[in-house]
């Protein structure tokens, strides 16, 4: 039996449905990061895991158990599922040790001296005993966000939810805030992450959800999305690329008007004088030396990739008329004026149509 | 520690500075007085027709009004609501003149020889006690009492109740309130106490001419007797309400007739014209008295005499009963409005809004006097009950607005860690959200509760003798004005500070911050 069962939940609001239908099996020991684009609904999906927000509809089950059913004591519920949230939420009115110790003392019933213990050992955990006593507003950001993560495994709960626990923070604070969560995945903690740190997701988690679309777009480990995304959207987001298509019908077609398209996509995207001057020259020799002024190649698709992920920039060219590789095959001066700018050439044909990646030269 | 040492430096400046006003007025006062000055009768030839188009004071729901505008057409008016602060205002030079019934002005000139009336009597008018209209009772009650009166002529004892009031041997100036068996039930009276020699306040007892009247009317005829005490211009309302049975002497006007029953009349006397005996005599030279004797002199008149420090003392007693349960009340009540308002229903929240904006929207002594002569008009019910509740209500407006914007000023996030936790909503409201809520506004709140204490002052008008009302009625016995004012304020004062030191110390109490760093001050010693 998994911990957690989604099944088919759905959450509008007037005039927006950031989840339209999500099911899923989350198993004992999970480490998922749940990325993607804002406004996908990654926060929805998880604060609808502990109902803070109410499904319209679908179930959600945990340890078999429907806790969307009215008759479900959702505060009971809770104490087995701790959340931390992108801003913190310390009970500004406790001090640390208190913030701490009061849902074990007043929900769990443990003893003052017993919760003082265990909460000095979390925060030491956590490395804040020696601001035990010191007030939420006292303390900086990372330690804040440390502290609400002690509080959360205070009640020992089956698995933590973390609502962009980063995303509040000096990027000098990142760091050790994410340290403890990957400290609590090597113990085996059940955990749903919702994060824009790529590379921690990549690194801390056996599964990823990348949610678009309002639902989860695609799912796979960190190896398969961040490496291998199979999808569209995964790829543009994982690679963070910005693409300029261009649709070219005929051998009249407004070369001036294309070239200052891409002169435009290159500042845009801040790319180098040169970068641009390349990208216009490879455009140049391929389409109007190379493939133009052959038959039957029409319309051809020019799309134009830059990845911010590595600083890349891709040219896909595919056009008809039966297979023609314009480096090997076409004029030699063109061909060696591509080879030197570019830094690798890819030739493919299948099913009629040619496919040209050129990877421009930085 | 040096903070807290800084406030009562200035706290002890204040009240330095405060007494140096208060000697300083009584000193001034003591002047203008110029009490034991033997004031020889008037001679300059002095009338009437000489104070028209100065300024002339007016006493409020008198029929003086309509005499000063026919006597001093040409004249500036001012209006007073008691002889006390139109003796003050006379004094001063606010006003020169104003128009008083004989008696009143025969024992105001005693007691304060500085103000005098010119002896020409401007009409004679009688006085009788008014009875409310088309009620079969009352009109038995007035039909009883014309008999009385008429008795009482006849055998003389009216004659000597006049020898009493009117004369000068202040000892024989006693009711006496025994022998009220109750048989035929209870009256009851609203009188003004600041009416001597016909009604007011002597060794913290009613007394006069009309009380004595009343009293023993009310022995003759088998009833109990409670008087209440408000200003002239609030007796007739009073009576309009049912709670009065009837009122003590007034002028019989026609207009009035038509709103009152008036029985026959109980004494004599005329309208004359009060001024200063500087503006008559021809000399007025006050006998010099030693500064700290005047002061002394001043002191022990207000306060000592009659044991008149009695009247502050039962006047503090009420003022903080009235302040400390509306408090009470008011809090409670405005924790439940904003429960009420945090409830889903639409309506219980409309109701609760409108109810704060009609409270807000009311000013409190139109509030307590709706309270007191409509709404519980005929319940009987004491007024300081009926203050508690005016007061409460007026309290539990504004203090749930502060209690609202207190809870909306904590984030939201504290109500979502909480519910995370599994704690319930409310839980998460009262362990962690009202907590802060309060902590933030004490401050506020405190302002309120002091601007309460200092609003309850006007509580005289439905009859109270609250502090402010216990200090005019010492003013309209001795004539001075600076001595009880001054030490009226000084006693708000300190109350407002004592309500303040008293707030601070439970915010303290419960502000985490501050429990904290006490707790770690133990911990270093």
């Amino acid at each position: 039996m998994s911990l957690i069962t989604i099944e088919h939940l759905k959450k509008a609001y007037p005039g927006v449905t950031p989840l339209c239908d999500v099911s899923a099996e989350i198993e004992k020991g999970d480490v998922i990061s749940i990325i993607g684009p804002s406004g996908t609904g990654k926060s929805t999906l998880l604060r609808c895991l502990n109902l803070l927000e109410q499904p319209t509809s679908g179930k959600i089950f945990f340890h078999g158990v429907d806790i969307t059913a009215p008759n479900c004591s959702i505060d009971l519920v809770r104490r087995k599922m701790g959340m931390v949230f992108q801003s913190f939420n310390l009970f500004a009115n406790l001090t640390v040790i208190e913030n701490i110790m009061v849902a074990p003392v007043r929900l769990l019933g443990m003893s003052k001296d017993v919760a003082f213990r265990e909460g000095m050992a979390l925060l030491r955990r956590v490395g804040l005993a020696e601001k035990a006593d010191s007030f939420p507003d006292e303390l900086s950001g990372g330690q804040k966000q440390r502290a609400a993560i002690a509080r959360a495994i205070a009640m020992k709960p089956d698995v933590l939810l973390f609502d962009e626990p980063t995303s509040a923070l000096d990027p000098t604070m990142v760091g050790e805030v994410l340290q403890v969560i990957r400290g609590l995945a090597n113990e085996g903690m059940t955990m749903l992450i919702v994060t824009h740190e790529m590379k921690f997701a990549r690194d801390v988690s056996n599964r990823v959800f990348y949610m678009d679309e309002g639902g989860i777009y695609e799912e796979g480990t960190p190896q398969e999305i961040f490496e291998a995304p199979r999808r569209e959207r995964t790829r543009i987001f994982i690679k963070r690329l910005r693409q300029l298509p261009i649709r070219i019908e005929n051998a009249e077609f407004d070369f001036i008007g294309v070239s200052s398209r891409l002169e435009k996509f290159g500042r845009e995207n801040m790319l180098s004088v040169r970068m641009i001057r390349n990208i216009m020259l490879i455009f140049e020799e391929i389409i109007m030396q190379g493939i133009a002024g052959r038959d039957g190649v029409f319309p051809v698709h020019v799309m134009v990739e830059f990845s911010e992920a590595d600083e890349s920039v891709v040219m896909k060219i595919d056009y008809a008329g039966g297979r023609f590789d314009p480096l090997a095959d076409g004029d030699e001066l063109s061909s060696s004026i591509v080879r030197r700018l570019s830094a690798e050439v890819k030739h493919s044909y299948a099913g009629g149509t040619n496919r040209l990646i050129i990877t421009v030269r930085q | 520690m040096n903070r807290i040492k800084k406030t009562d430096f200035i706290i002890i400046a204040v009240v330095l500075l405060l007494t140096a006003i208060v000697i300083a007025s009584a000193v001034v006062g003591r002047e203008r007085t110029g009490e034991g000055a033997g004031v020889s009768a008037p001679d300059k030839n002095v009338t009437y027709q000489d104070y028209n188009g100065r300024k002339i004071g007016i006493l409020t729901g008198t029929n003086m009004e309509a005499e000063s505008f026919r006597y001093f057409p040409d004249s500036k008016y001012l209006y007073f609501d008691g002889y006390p602060n139109m003796n003050a205002a006379l004094q001063t030079g606010k006003i020169d003149a104003y128009l008083g019934d004989e008696p009143a002005l025969k024992s105001i000139h005693a007691e304060q020889p500085q103000i005098d009336y010119i002896k020409e009597r401007l009409t004679n008018n009688q006085y009788s006690f008014a009875f409310r209209k088309n009620d079969k009772k009352e009109k038995k009650i007035r039909d009883q009492l014309n008999e009385f009166l008429a008795r009482c002529r006849k055998d003389g004892t009216l004659a000597g109740i006049d020898s009493i009031w009117f004369g000068a041997d202040d000892s024989k100036k006693v009711v006496d309130m025994t022998g009220l068996t109750g048989e035929n039930g209870t009256l009851h009276v609203v009188t003004t106490s600041t009416d001597e020699p016909f009604s007011y306040i002597k060794d913290g007892k009613h007394v006069g001419y009309d009380i004595d009247v009343t009293v023993r009317f009310c022995r003759a005829y088998g009833y109990k007797l409670q008087i209440g005490d408000v200003d002239f211009a609030a007796r007739i309302p009073a009576l309009a309400s049912g709670k009065y049975e009837f009122t003590t002497s007034m002028n019989v006007t026609p207009e009035r007739e038509e709103a009152v029953l008036f029985s026959d009349p109980v004494s004599e006397g005329g309208i004359v014209v009060a001024v200063r005996t500087s503006d008559i005599a021809g000399d007025n030279s006050a006998a010099e008295v030693g500064f700290f004797e005047g002061v002394r002199q001043s002191f022990v008149k207000n306060f000592i005499r009659e044991d008149r420090y009695q009247l502050i003392l039962r006047g503090i007693g009420t003022t903080c009963l009235i302040t400390l349960l509306s408090v009470l009340a008011g809090s409670v009540l405005a924790f439940l409005l904003c429960l009420f308002r945090r409830t889903d229903s639409v309506l219980a929240g409309k109701i609760c809004v409108l109810f704060v904006r009609l409270l807000q929207g009311t000013p409190t002594v139109v509030l307590l006097m709706i309270l007191y002569y409509v709404v519980f008009g005929k319940s009987g019910m004491g007024a300081v009950w009926v203050a508690i509740i005016g007061f409460s209500l007026n309290f539990a407006a504004y203090a749930s607005e502060i209690l609202r914007s207190g809870i909306d000023s904590v984030d939201g996030g504290q109500r979502e860690a909480a519910l995370a936790l599994g704690f319930s909503e409310n839980q998460a409201f009262f362990r962690f959200i009202f907590p802060q809520a309060v902590c933030r506004q004490l401050p506020v709140y405190r302002g309120e509760v002091i601007s309460l204490l200092k609003s309850t002052s006007v509580v005289g008008y439905i009859a109270i003798q609250d502090l402010t009302k216990m200090s005019d009625i010492i003013r309209s016995r001795t004539y001075e004005a600076f001595f009880p004012l001054i030490a009226t304020a000084i006693i708000y004062f300190l109350l407002a500070y004592i309500i303040s030191v008293t707030l601070n110390a439970a915010l303290k109490a419960i502000d985490p911050k501050l429990r904290r760093n006490r707790k770690k001050r133990g911990e270093a010693k």
